[in-house]
Parts: C-alpha cells; structure tokens; sequence
C-alpha cells in the first residue's frame, strides 16, 4: 500500500532530480552538486518505488526498521553537506576579508596618485 | 627611528579628530583604518592629519589592524603603534610604550589593571578580561594582566613574524602567538576609563562569542602556530 511518506519521499526525489537538471542547464550549478542532488534524489524515488530495497538495507546495516534505515542514511548525509557548507562558508568569508583589504588599500594608493 | 600609528576606527566620527590631532603630537604618521563606516569618520581623520585607508566592508578590529600593519610595514617603520579612536587610550602614554619597545621589548601592552581604571568597569567586563588574561598566562606562561587591551606598541621586525589576525577576537590570539615565539612582552599601567563618547562595538553578541573564540584561538595557537 502506498503511504503519504511514501508519495512525499517520491516527490522529493522527483524535485531534486529536476530542480537539479534545470539548474545545470542554466549554467547556474557545478557538475559535482548535481551528481550530488541527483543520486540523492535517485535514492529517493528508489527507495519510495521499491520498499524492498529499505527493508535489505536495514537488515543489511543491522537497523530495526526500514524508516530508521533511511532516517539514520539521511542524517549522516546531512552532516557530509553541513560540514562541506561549513567548510566552504569559512573559505568565503576569508576571501572576502583578504579583498576587503586588497580593495581598500589599491583604493588608497589610486587616489594618493 | 620611524614610528607609525595605526588607528582602527569605526563610526568614530565624534572622537577620532582629537585622537589624531593628539596622537600626531608623539607620532607624526598616523594610519587610520576605517572599518566600513557610515559617519565622517574617514573625513574627520583626514581633517585632522591622518592617511586614511576605508574598508569597504566591516569586518572587525583585527581585519582593520591587519591593513593598519600591512600598510605600517610597507612604509619599513621600526616601530609601531596601536592605539583606539574612541579616546579609551590617552595618547599622552606613547611615549611610555614606545620607550620600552626601544628598550627591547617586541611587544608593550598598555595595561588598565595595573592602576585602579578598570574599576569603573562592569563586573561582568573585569572578570571576562581576567579570565581571559588567566588563560594567556596559563598556556603562554606570561604574566601579564590585561591580555585584552589594544593599546600596545610593537616592534615591526617582532610584528612582520606573527601571523594575520583574525577579523575578530584578537588580542588573546596574538599575545599568545607571540609567547610562543619567544617574544619580549611587557606591560605598562594606563589609564582607560570606560567610553564617554560614540557607541562601543562590544555589543552583546560579541561577548556571547567571546569564549568559543577563546577555545578556538587557544587550539590554533597551541596546535598549528
């Protein structure tokens, strides 16, 4: 029988794949983010077409249930993408101060000129 | 011996004219660093003397010391100094700093806990710059009182040997730094009574930061510098 979670995670999928092809099209997203996108929204409609595939996993990973298989996967994922975030976040904001100083003092010695 | 003054300021409009006028009595080359302000200050710093550099952006007093030293080394100076726009440090005590760098310290703090100004603090403030000078004693063995202040002169050579500061936090970071690298450090009383002028940029959420900046600059400190 098909559950609302199940629809929902379908849908997700669905979403992720699209939104990320669209994305790349438009030349607004790198090749790696889509693959990324891409494989989790594969995993997704995967795992919401064929249940059976959660129940193999979960026994294979030595979970109880099929949910807290997927639950425990996405959360490890989560961290992986957090944590690349975060990584790439701090790099950002580094760049940025070291311009803001490059601009500052170019723009001082442009105008003592 | 040349010497340079570095002044961060921020939104300082109503102090760092007479900052300037009266640091430039001691030091004739004064920097000013506008960190992203929206008053006169740059304008009221050029009135009064100063090379102004503006940051387009804010993004705290170490990023703007960091220029200030950057443009003070560029100019091959021997000496320099640090020193707020706010008038929390009277300039009539450069002399004081800069004779002890000359005597052959790298690095001369100006220090409010060895007078009794820092009683006219908040309890809340005392005991955050104690803390944090406890914890530069501890793993730096120093024995410094006021690890926080900013009001401090250097010696360039000693300087160009640390590393960039941080945007922010970073007085705990460079004291630090430069007892683990062996540095001459050495503190002289002066007077900072609490700001009477313009708007203080420790607000809240730099206090609430101000200890997991602690953790995160002591591990870099001790671990990768």
């Amino acid at each position: 029988m098909v559950s609302i979670i199940n629809v929902a995670g379908f849908l997700l999928g669905l979403y992720f794949l699209l939104r990320s092809y669209l994305l790349i099209k438009k030349k607004r997203e790198e090749v790696a983010d889509f693959l990324v996108w891409s494989i989790i929204g594969a995993s997704l409609l995967l795992l919401t077409l064929v249940p059976q595939v959660g129940d193999t996993l979960a026994e294979y990973l030595d979970i109880r249930t099929r949910a807290s298989t997927i639950f425990a996967l996405a959360i490890f994922l989560l961290y992986l993408i957090i944590f690349r975030m975060n990584m790439l976040n701090r790099s950002l904001d580094r760049q940025i101060s070291v311009l803001n100083e490059e601009i500052a003092v170019l723009k001082h010695e442009l105008e003592n000129r | 011996m040349k010497t340079i003054a570095v002044i961060p300021a921020r939104n300082e409009e109503q102090t760092i004219h007479d900052v300037v006028t009266r640091v430039r009595k001691y030091v004739k080359d004064v920097v000013v660093i506008d960190d992203g302000s929206t008053d006169l200050t740059r304008a009221r710093a050029q009135e009064a003397g100063a090379t102004v550099i503006s940051h387009p952006l804010n993004r705290g007093v170490g990023a703007a010391q960091r220029t200030g030293y950057r443009v003070a080394l560029q100019k091959k100076t021997d000496y320099i100094i640090q020193i707020d726009g706010d008038f929390q440090h009277d300039p009539e005590c450069i002399p004081t700093l800069l004779e002890q760098c000359q005597n052959g310290y790298d690095m001369v703090i100006g220090s409010r806990f060895l007078n009794p100004s820092h009683r006219r603090y908040t309890v809340t403030r005392r005991s955050g710059i104690k803390f944090f000078t406890w914890v530069a004693n501890l793993l730096g063995s120093l024995t410094v009182t006021d690890v926080t202040s900013g009001f401090r002169c250097y010696r360039a050579s000693a300087l160009a040997r640390l590393s960039p500061l941080p945007d922010r936090h970073w007085a705990l970071e460079q004291t630090l730094e430069a007892a683990k690298k062996n540095m001459k450090i050495k503190e002289v009383s002066v007077e900072m009574p609490v700001r009477e002028k313009g708007l203080s940029q420790f607000d809240v959420k730099t206090y609430a930061l101000y200890p997991f900046r602690m953790v995160e600059c002591v591990i870099k400190v001790l671990l990768f510098r």
